[in-house]
């Protein structure tokens, strides 16, 4: 029979662990230090996290879900007048919940800015609870636990009392990082072992990453992606989602708001694009009313927000790559709009920062 | 809490240096009131169960020490004998009884009206009662004086690195380490650490990673070829495996980096060479207490040895489960023992060439494997299900050998490193490799786990048990 434990004085064995968990731990820490592993959308989340914590200040700030990453900050910057530091601190959309906390997190670590551009579509206030919460799809919570920073994450959830996504907070933070990016090194190593030479990112993360590293901006859907089949999923997705005003969403919009209004920042509220089906149901549903209802309370209480007219805008199904996003054409138009926004501000209230 | 839960990391991280600062009261009471955290939180409600069941037994183990009459004493122990039946018949059986004796009526045209009561199972209620069984029982038969330590003896009862699935601890060999100081050493904890590491290896990167292919052909056999059955069962073979030694090996590693020394539970089984040897190497503390409560008093090897192994196996395989295809399991692995025994009986060779000792072992190996279609199908239904597919159906598909290969590439690090330990006799033998050697091999396990284990798999298979 086999022996089954020893008592052999050898110190080489504690020694050898040890090695073993330092060799780990210095592998973990390569992975974690380098974007080499991340996703496109994964590596445009790491940029945005990297930003709260370096730089000079920013005079204006994008903020709005992944609609916004085709919106280059120099045409804001030069419908705005030019000489501005203007960042599009976009990012993948997490939930309803997760506006206010970025904007916390944001003030958390950086000055006010000057002028706050926030993308503010009727889905905010007319999605199912599901859709608004961060805690519902994995997705939402791996983005949120990267991006918005600890400290103000915690405060709202001991606030909301949502233990188990304080327990998965913990979770994730003590998670090595080899574990957040198995699937990405997996596929790597899939790549140089059987596909040598292949680009183990596809085409679309790809071209998140050399947009976002040359330009700062990227197109989310493409011409090739735009088809007939976005007709179809409009419909499947109208069948799907469950579009109501909802007393949740209202309440983080307003938490949002107050933040932006108390503390006397200028807000600049736009309406991204939906496609057409889409803001027929909105309309349909009441969704847009209440949002305009919302919007022009926010501009009663605080004189420094302004929404951009109209208060409610669609673009043609065609201008869309896939049911959120606008392809080329459509961006074009989707970028003009925001151009018009900007100079209707300047217009209106005058130059960024001269209050 | 599982052990490859951060939930245990936590308990763990607070109880382990707890433990090193206090004296061995102190330590004790806190492994007691820790225990009871950790079963409580699975279900706070049969706390209740536990203490009952370890208060019973404690009184009774007391009286049948203070008796000297014999029918008195006798009287005792029929009382925790029959209390901790009671509770496992009642939590664990009597739904099965209940509807086994309601179909046999139904089946002679009796409407008894009886039903079922869908009781919940406590959680390792199987390992407790038959660990504290054996300690009235031991008792009794004089190898064992009663503790008078209401508290330590609650501690054995409950210890949980072994609470939920074993291995089965028996009174003599671990009431004297609760009892008497222990000695936490740097090498004890690189073995413990080594045996934990070990066990989830076993766990996360190879059990969790079969479990969904046993999963998906087991939950419909009727709609799998012949060939994807027979993958399905070594996948099932490996993942069984590895999911409860590597249980035990955790709870041995725990007891191990306190100072404690839990029992080996498996000792290499694929490497039997015949059914005898196997029942000794595979669930090593179960196999004991049922030689030793059960097999024995039945008249063992003296009278009617091989009617004793077919009911001690059938009890062994009720055991496992309330299920007909446990108890067909049970009586199907009693019957290999006959079996082995009536063919082979005095003839086996001591010192097999190796071609024989290979052969062997797979012949074992493979009468295991078709012993688990039983052991794992759903219900008798589904055996036939899955023989009939075996018999007719030989289809050999894509899936089918995508399905081999990836039970192939789990098992086979856990192979290369048993054939090690078999080869060395000795089962820390990859623990005792060069320095150099541990840190490469380490490391590879830690990146398997990360990379490639299935972190959020499935509980523990003998949870249900």
């Amino acid at each position: 029979m086999a022996r089954s434990s020893t008592t052999s004085s050898s110190e080489a064995r504690p020694r050898a662990g040890l090695a073993a968990v330092a060799l780990c731990a210095l592998l973990e820490m390569v992975i974690g230090s380098t974007q080499l592993f991340l996703n496109g959308v994964e590596t445009v989340v790491d940029i945005k996290r990297g930003h709260l914590d370096a730089g000079e200040p920013d005079d204006v700030v994008i903020f709005g879900d992944s609609r916004f990453f085709s919106i280059p900050a120099e045409a804001v910057n030069e419908a705005l007048g030019g000489g501005l530091r203007v960042c599009n601190f976009s990012w993948p959309y997490m939930g309803v919940e997760a506006d206010p906390l970025m904007l916390e997190g944001y003030l958390d670590h950086r000055p006010a800015p000057k002028l706050l551009i926030v993308g503010f579509g009727p889905e905010f206030i007319g999605l199912e609870e599901a859709r608004i919460r961060i805690d519902t799809w994995q997705v939402n919570r791996e983005r949120a636990f990267t991006v918005i920073p600890t400290r103000t994450l915690v405060r709202f959830l001991v606030e909301q009392r949502q233990w188990h996504m304080l327990y998965m907070l913990l979770e994730h933070r003590l998670m090595p990082p080899s574990v957040h990016h198995r699937k990405v090194i997996l596929s790597r190593l899939r790549t140089w072992l059987w596909d040598w030479g292949r680009d183990p990112l596809d085409p679309a993360d790809r071209r998140y990453i050399e947009g976002m590293r040359t330009q700062g901006w990227f197109l989310m859907a493409t011409d090739e992606e735009a088809s007939e089949e976005v007709a179809v999923h409009l419909e499947t997705y109208l069948g799907r989602v469950d579009v109501h005003p909802n007393a949740h969403a209202r309440a983080m919009a307003e938490r949002f708001a107050q933040i932006a209004g108390e503390r006397g920042i200028p807000v600049l509220v736009i309406e991204p694009p939906t496609p057409e089906a889409i803001h027929r149901l909105y309309e349909e549903r009441g969704v847009l009313a209440e949002r305009e209802r919302l919007l022009r309370s926010w501009e009663d209480r605080w004189p420094t927000f302004r929404v951009a007219p109209p208060y409610a805008r669609h673009l043609p199904n065609e201008q869309f790559g896939e049911m959120a996003h606008t392809n080329a054409a459509g961006n074009e138009v989707w970028i003009d709009m925001v151009r018009e926004a900007c100079a209707w501000y300047v217009r209106e209230v005058g130059p960024v920062g001269a209050r | 809490m599982v052990f490859n839960s951060l939930e245990f990391a936590v308990f763990l991280a607070i109880v382990f240096p707890l433990y090193l600062v206090l004296p061995r009261r102190g330590q004790n009471l806190m492994l007691l009131a820790a225990s009871y955290v950790f079963y409580g939180m699975w279900d706070w409600r049969f706390l209740g169960l536990l203490i009952a069941s370890t208060a019973i037994d404690f009184l009774c183990g007391l009286a049948i020490d203070r008796e000297q009459r014999e029918a008195h004493r006798r009287r005792w122990l029929w009382l925790s004998v029959a209390v901790n039946l009671s509770f496992l018949g009642f939590f664990k059986y009597f739904d099965f009884f209940a509807e086994s004796l309601q179909r046999l009526l139904a089946a002679l045209g009796i409407d008894a009206g009886l039903s079922t009561l869908g009781i919940y199972l406590p959680v390792g209620i199987s390992f407790y009662t038959f660990q504290s069984m054996s300690y009235t029982i031991d008792v009794y038969r004089r190898q064992l004086p009663a503790t008078r330590h209401p508290l330590d003896f609650a501690l054995y009862v409950a210890f949980f690195p072994q609470l939920v699935a074993g291995p089965i601890l028996r009174a003599s060999y671990f009431m004297a380490q609760i009892l008497s100081p222990r000695r936490v050493t740097m090498e004890g904890v690189s073995e413990g650490a080594w045996l934990i590491f070990f066990g989830l290896f076993k766990k996360v990167f190879i059990a969790d990673n079969l479990a969904p292919i046993v999963e998906r052909i087991y939950a419909a056999p009727g709609e799998f070829s012949g060939p994807h059955v027979i993958i399905g069962i070594y996948a099932f073979a490996w993942q069984i495996y590895c999911d409860f030694s590597g249980y035990s090996d955790i709870a041995r590693g725990l007891g191990k980096i306190m100072g404690f020394d839990i029992r080996l539970n498996f000792n290499l089984p694929y490497f039997a060479r015949d059914p005898t040897d196997f029942w000794n190497r595979w669930h090593i503390s179960l196999s004991l207490w049922l030689r030793d409560y059960l097999f024995n008093p039945l008249g063992g090897n003296r009278r009617r040895t091989l009617r004793n192994l077919v009911i001690t196996m059938g009890l062994g395989g009720l055991w496992h489960g309330a299920a007909w295809h446990f108890v067909a399991w049970g009586l199907f692995c009693g019957s290999v023992l006959v079996v082995y025994r009536l063919v082979q009986g005095e003839r086996r060779v001591k010192d097999p060439s190796r071609r024989r000792l290979v052969t062997e072992m797979i012949i074992n190996f493979n009468w295991f494997c078709l012993s688990l279609i039983l052991f794992r199908v759903a219900s008798l239904g589904d055996f036939g299900l899955a023989m009939r597919q075996i018999a007719t159906d030989w289809a050999f598909t894509w899936p089918v050998v995508r399905d081999g290969l990836l039970v192939f590439a789990y098992a086979l690090p856990l192979f290369v490193m048993e054939l090690f330990m078999f080869r060395t006799g000795d089962h820390m033998a990859v623990w005792r490799l060069p320095g150099w050697a541990r840190v490469l091999l380490y490391t590879a396990m830690y990146f398997a786990i990360t990379l490639g284990g299935a972190l959020y798999g499935p509980q523990f298979y003998y949870f249900q048990f």
